[in-house]
């Protein structure tokens, strides 16, 4: 389980080594307090939607799911994905709704990001990795939480990153989203090098 | 088949399912209740949960001046909160300085009422009246701009140059065959092209006039109008703008004000008035309310249009040049046809050319812009170069 946590975090990093979520990931790392409230955000519906998917997966789509209902040939794991979407979907508007009741500053910092959160791939391929992997609902609850983490580490990263950068002489075509790349490239392979660390 | 029944019937109760669960967050986070606004601790008035405060005021009948109707890019709907003040959003970083901002001022557009609040306003403000103002006369000025004059309700008007009026355009169409280019600009207005266009608007909208009043002129309100072209073929035109073109003497339309917009500063200054298009209404304004104080120093007016027939009050202006009385004035054609004999180019190169490079002392003038936003930003560099300081430039933009 310790190494599924530290995996999801480091060597899987579903943003530096899949690259998954990179709209969200460079338009919203510009500032750290913001890159920090969208990490948690992600944290949040990434720790929500995977077990949540994973009981709708296991109970009711996955071959062989509803034999207990007399119906043991039935396969509808082809609705997985139209089904985790719309899970992902309602998460996010519960949270954009909980955001802007109690921490309104954090909403309008994050304005359309958060919605967009809803077809942020990152989500979506947890979901769709935890199927493919048949994780349990424990190890999807620790896969959901640990990529959360990472997915919010590199973020916030980037975002610090890119703070100090705005005081550098940088190339002229390399400004904003130039470097931003390379910067992001460079942490995948800082990333990279922690693979087999859990 | 079987497997199609199914997953439509899982499919459905999930989605469902969902819907129902959104719904019941929806109720416990997003509860409609009324919040309560307190008006210089004498007055009550109620909004919503979530609503603007700009549209809780306006809905009471309290109309904020504001130019850009609270699309967060005029500034002017500043008001003060009088307990705690919400953190700034970047817009009221944008507009207000940060002084206003320590001091709880925050911009109305911009604040989503969420609990109750207590603000401060100016007396100004609360006494500042909406009426149904009756068109006296629509005459146009040139092809795209319209002179309207409307009935004011207190006799005499009470405004000082450089104020504005909002004007509310109700819902519904506007086409522009209806507009009168008048006899003189009939031929240049149906050489646009445009008359065949409409727009469409589900609800009212407002919208910012600067007053082109003379002081004179304390009967009516008289304001200048810009039909605003669709940006892009397929686009439809400004709605207010359209609206208030196709009005006909007898008409009614709704408007709010005065309200203040900017205004002459320093009277023992050189003034110095630039402007472009109907940036000339609060120009005319304040032109007309110097002289009839007899400003004792020179007062120059730089006007930039396109052809000749987009200069504006050409006649009044030639006469109060030539009545010696330290004003001039200098109107600057972009496309110019053989027959103009005047200056030629953009107004901030004209006024580089004709002004700034021949004053002994550029700095030593107070300067008021109105116009398009590229116009006053070339302007402005003009004024820079030539060692102006900001605090003598005073600009109202329009975009």
């Amino acid at each position: 389980m310790t190494e599924l946590f530290v995996t999801a975090i480091v060597a899987d990093n579903l943003a530096l080594a899949f690259f998954l979520g990179m709209c969200t990931f460079l338009a919203v790392s510009r500032r750290v307090a913001t890159a920090v409230g969208l990490g948690i955000c992600m944290i949040v519906v990434l720790g929500l939607t995977l077990p949540l998917n994973q009981l709708v997966y296991t109970h009711f789509l996955r071959p062989g799911a509803l034999a207990g209902w007399g119906l043991p040939e039935l396969d509808l794991s082809f609705l997985t994905l139209v089904c985790a979407i719309g899970l992902i979907a309602a998460v996010v508007q519960v949270l954009e709704m909980l955001l802007y009741r109690y921490v309104p500053e954090l909403f309008d910092a994050l304005g359309v990001f958060l919605p967009l959160i809803t077809v942020n791939c990152a989500i979506l391929g947890g979901s769709l990795f935890m199927v493919e992997r048949q994780y349990t609902l424990a190890e999807s609850a620790v896969y959901g939480i640990g990529s959360g983490i990472g997915w919010a580490l590199a973020v916030i990263m980037l975002a610090a990153i890119r703070e100090r950068l705005e005081f550098s002489r940088i190339p002229e075509g390399l400004r904003g989203l130039g470097i931003s790349f390379i910067v992001t490239g460079l942490l995948s392979l800082g990333f990279a090098s922690l693979a087999g660390a859990g | 088949m079987s497997t199609i029944v199914y997953s439509l019937l899982l499919f459905v109760a999930f989605a469902t399912l969902l819907a129902l669960f959104i719904l019941l967050a929806r109720r416990w986070l997003v509860p409609d209740r009324p919040i309560a606004i307190r008006l210089n601790s004498d007055r009550q008035i109620t909004g919503h949960f979530g609503q603007k405060l700009l549209q809780a005021l306006n809905e009471c009948d309290i109309h904020l001046p504001s130019a850009c109707a609270g699309a967060g890019t005029c500034g002017l709907c500043h008001v003060h909160l009088t307990h705690t003040a919400p953190p700034p959003t970047p817009i009221d970083k944008a507009l207000l300085n940060p002084d206003q901002i320590r001091s709880g001022e925050r911009l109305a557009c911009q604040l989503s009422l969420r609990t109750d609040i207590e603000i401060t306003l100016a007396d100004e403000v609360l006494s500042t009246s909406s009426w149904q103002a009756r068109v006296v006369c629509n005459r146009s000025l040139s092809p795209l701009i319209h002179e309207i004059e409307l009935a004011a309700d207190t006799q005499p008007f009470q405004f000082e140059s450089g104020d504005f009026m909002q004007l509310t355009a109700p819902a519904g169409t506007t086409l522009l065959k209806d507009v009168d280019p008048g006899d003189t600009h009939r031929a240049a207005w149906q050489s646009l092209n445009i008359s065949q266009l409409g727009v469409r608007s589900e609800h009212p909208q407002t919208r910012a006039y600067s007053l082109a009043n003379r002081p004179e002129d304390t009967q009516s309100v008289i304001l200048m109008i810009r039909l605003a072209l669709p940006p892009a073929p397929g686009v439809a035109p400004g709605v207010v703008s359209s609206y208030l073109c196709t009005r006909r003497p007898g008409d009614r339309v709704e408007l709010s004000g005065p309200h203040r917009g900017f205004r002459i500063v320093d009277e023992s200054r050189e003034l110095v008035f630039v402007g472009g298009g109907v940036g000339m209404a609060p120009l005319r304004s304040m032109i007309h309310r110097q002289t009839a104080r007899q400003h004792a120093l020179p007062m120059n007016f730089y006007y930039g249009a396109r052809t000749q027939a987009d200069l504006l009050y050409r006649e009044e202006f030639d006469s109060l040049s030539a009545a010696e009385n330290g004003f001039s004035w200098t109107p600057a054609l972009s496309e110019p046809d053989p027959s103009w004999s005047g200056e030629q180019g953009f107004i901030h190169t004209v006024l580089r050319k004709q002004f700034l490079d021949a004053h002994p002392v550029p700095a030593s003038c107070d300067y008021y812009l109105c116009g398009p936003p590229l116009m006053i930003r070339a302007v402005v560099d003009e004024l820079h170069a030539a060692g102006v300081q900001d605090t003598h430039i005073y600009k109202d933009e329009f975009g």
